[in-house]
């Protein structure tokens, strides 16, 4: 079924498009821009990236992002799997709604109320803000995330799968390692890959929790611009842009293939 | 236990299981002995609890109340990973990101079974299954036919006490479904093994199994050899339900002792003709029966029969299904109800002499009736 192109679909094609991208389009333009000002265009270059790479505390920035993006992404991905386990598998247990409640509350709670809850917390517990809170605090809003793509995967899972591996003698530890996790493995991936994703765009809640000497780059990126917009950032963006892309793209073939992969409905 | 002498304690034994889903009765009540080296099958509707009653037995469902018990120890307790039983699933659920040969392996290698056994065990059963060649294979790579020889290895390569299978051929073509139930059936023989088969399909019942038990609504209707089930239904239900039958509600009339026959007042529609037929007791006169009738065992006449033939009713040919081997024929009594006549189609020549909207006679010798109290 291919709908027609009529002028109206073109019309709103385009105005859609450019409206969500022209803004990052500019911004990735402009990041090879000869011109120092930022509006003007002065012709092709690449000095501002050359620039980046003696831009110590941005780099900085950027591992200690991605240190954090790596670490919170695989915490968040073994719980999250966890959860989504416990809530397809374990059928009615006592507190199974309230833990569907608590397990899905991160994903539609305002970000400034989980960074002020979880700064709060920090200072109630007297715990030094830095590189490890911030990672705390990604983990605790991006297991959710895992926990819901994992849930689709495992509910569309055929169950007389575990059972005949539980009838062949696996203990259920043993069916878990050997039979679930394999089948389940695109989902999980394209779980970390969302969290790492999210982790490493996430501003609001790394500023609440974080502190001095864990700047993470979206922090930095924010703190420069507000010292004047240079073609430096334009050009860090750029590259967080294709990371970010990356992981997209890396997510949706994960899950692609995880909808490919048959043994979900064997047999007639 | 407390068994009789001569004979042997029964393999399995089910004894008053229940097993309800919320408000839903699965399974009401059950006691079964399934003898080892048998080849047994719960025939039933689906939803009639057959298959709980299997899972029970697997480890999959935990029975409310009742005790199981195979080899005469209890189940009670023993999680499903540690009964020596192996069940085929109707889906096969084989392990797709295994080769055949990894999927009929996992379960030895969960037992620690050395390597070289393994291999050697693996290598046995593919032969005995005839699979040669496909070990290397994924299961999306196998045909309907190739899955289920996997799975039925796969559950036999482990040498369980009891082989359950559910509904094993539900998922292949007819003439595979026909060959594969003798194959079955044979390596059953051959391998001496108890098998408890579970199967909507009453052909398959009949074809395959020793004795079968018949499930209706939770409960064990009827447990007895293929012919038994078949000649002499227990209940309405199984009549219905086993083959194809037409069933008449009457009423008890005098009983000749003498001959085992009992006078039935029939109520058809406006008529209420009086029939014959064999009995070994006779019901309280007056109590209401069911007449329950085979197609095959009906005669029809185009003629009127000479006099003193019992049982006969006079009807008007209402359609015929022709359905190769036999020619259905389907007849309605004067005062309403229709009635299923089967006609053998043994010479090439077709349906002679029969149309619809004809005039015919129907009738039944005593013996061939089946006479239902419950």
């Amino acid at each position: 079924m291919t709908p027609r192109l009529t002028a109206f679909n073109v019309v709103s094609l385009t105005l859609g498009f450019a409206f969500l991208y022209l803004p990052i389009v500019l911004l990735v333009v402009f990041s090879f821009n000869e011109s120092k000002l930022v509006t003007v265009w002065g012709g092709f270059s690449t000095r501002w990236y050359a620039a980046l790479l003696g831009n110590g505390p941005l780099l900085e920035a950027a591992w200690v992002s991605l240190r954090i993006g790596v670490l919170s992404a695989t915490f968040a991905t073994v719980l999250g799997t966890l959860a989504a386990v416990a809530l397809v598998r374990f059928g009615r247990f006592a507190g199974r709604t309230l833990l569907t409640g608590m397990v899905y509350a991160p994903l539609v709670m305002p970000e400034v109320i989980t960074g002020l809850s979880l700064l709060l917390l920090f200072v109630a517990l007297d715990v030094d803000r830095g590189f490890w809170t911030v990672t705390l605090a990604h983990v605790s809003f991006s297991m959710c995330f895992v926990t819901v793509v994992v849930q689709s995967r495992l509910v569309t899972m055929d169950r007389s799968l575990e059972e005949a591996a539980m009838d062949l003698g696996a203990t259920p530890l043993a069916t878990f390692f050997q039979v679930t996790l394999p089948l389940i493995a695109p989902a999980v991936a394209a779980g970390w890959m969302l969290a790492f994703t999210l982790s490493l765009d996430d501003l609001v809640i790394a500023s609440f929790t974080s502190g001095p000497g864990a700047t993470t780059l979206p922090m930095r990126i924010y703190g420069q611009v507000r010292l004047g917009v240079s073609p430096e950032i334009n050009a860090a963006c750029t590259i967080m842009i294709g990371v970010v892309t990356l992981a997209i793209l890396a997510f949706s073939i994960a899950s692609k293939r995880g909808l490919a992969e048959p043994g979900r409905a064997e047999g007639a | 236990m407390a068994e009789p002498p001569g004979r042997p304690a029964p393999l399995i034994r089910f004894e008053g299981v229940t097993k309800s889903f919320g408000a839903a009765r699965a399974v009401a009540g059950v006691d079964l002995d399934i003898a080892q080296g048998e080849f047994f099958c719960l025939l039933g509707p689906s939803g009639c609890g057959k298959t709980t009653l299997m899972r029970t037995l697997a480890g999959f469902e935990t029975p409310d109340s009742g005790r199981i018990l195979l080899d005469g120890a209890d189940l009670a307790g023993v999680p499903a990973h540690r009964r020596p039983v192996n069940m085929m699933f109707q889906s096969y659920a084989l392990f797709p990101h295994m080769s055949v040969e990894a999927n009929i392996a996992f379960g030895l290698r969960q037992d620690g079974v050395p390597r070289a056994e393994i291999a050697e065990r693996v290598a046995a059963i593919v032969r005995t299954v005839q699979i040669q060649g496909l070990e290397k294979r994924r299961p999306h790579q196998l045909s309907g036919g190739q899955k289920q020889r996997v799975a039925l290895a796969r559950a036999l390569v482990k040498r369980p006490l009891v082989l359950l299978l559910d509904e094993p051929l539900a998922a292949l073509d007819r003439k595979l479904r026909e060959d594969t139930r003798f194959e079955l059936k044979e390596l059953q023989a051959r391998l001496g093994l108890t098998f408890l088969m579970v199967t909507h399909d009453q052909d398959e019942a009949m074809a395959m199994a020793d004795r079968i038990g018949v499930m209706e609504k939770g409960r064990l209707v009827q447990v007895g050899a293929p012919a038994e089930v078949y000649e002499t239904p227990a209940t309405r239900g199984v009549a219905a339900f086993v083959g194809d039958s037409t069933l008449i509600e009457g009423v008890a009339g005098a009983f000749d002792g003498a001959a085992a026959r009992l006078r039935v007042r029939a109520a058809l529609g406006a008529s209420s003709p009086e029939f014959v037929v064999a009995a070994r007791e006779a019901p309280a006169e007056g109590s209401a029966v069911t007449l329950a009738l085979r197609p095959e065992k009906l005669r029809l006449w185009t003629e009127p029969p000479e006099a003193g033939t019992p049982n006969v009713l006079e009807a008007e040919v209402w359609d015929l299904g022709y359905l190769g081997d036999k020619t259905l024929v389907r007849l309605r009594l004067p005062g309403g109800g229709t009635v299923r006549v089967s006609r053998l189609n043994a010479s090439r020549r077709p349906e002679a002499g029969l149309s619809a909207h004809q005039r015919a006679w129907i009738g039944f010798d005593p013996a061939d009736a089946v006479l239902l109290t419950r």
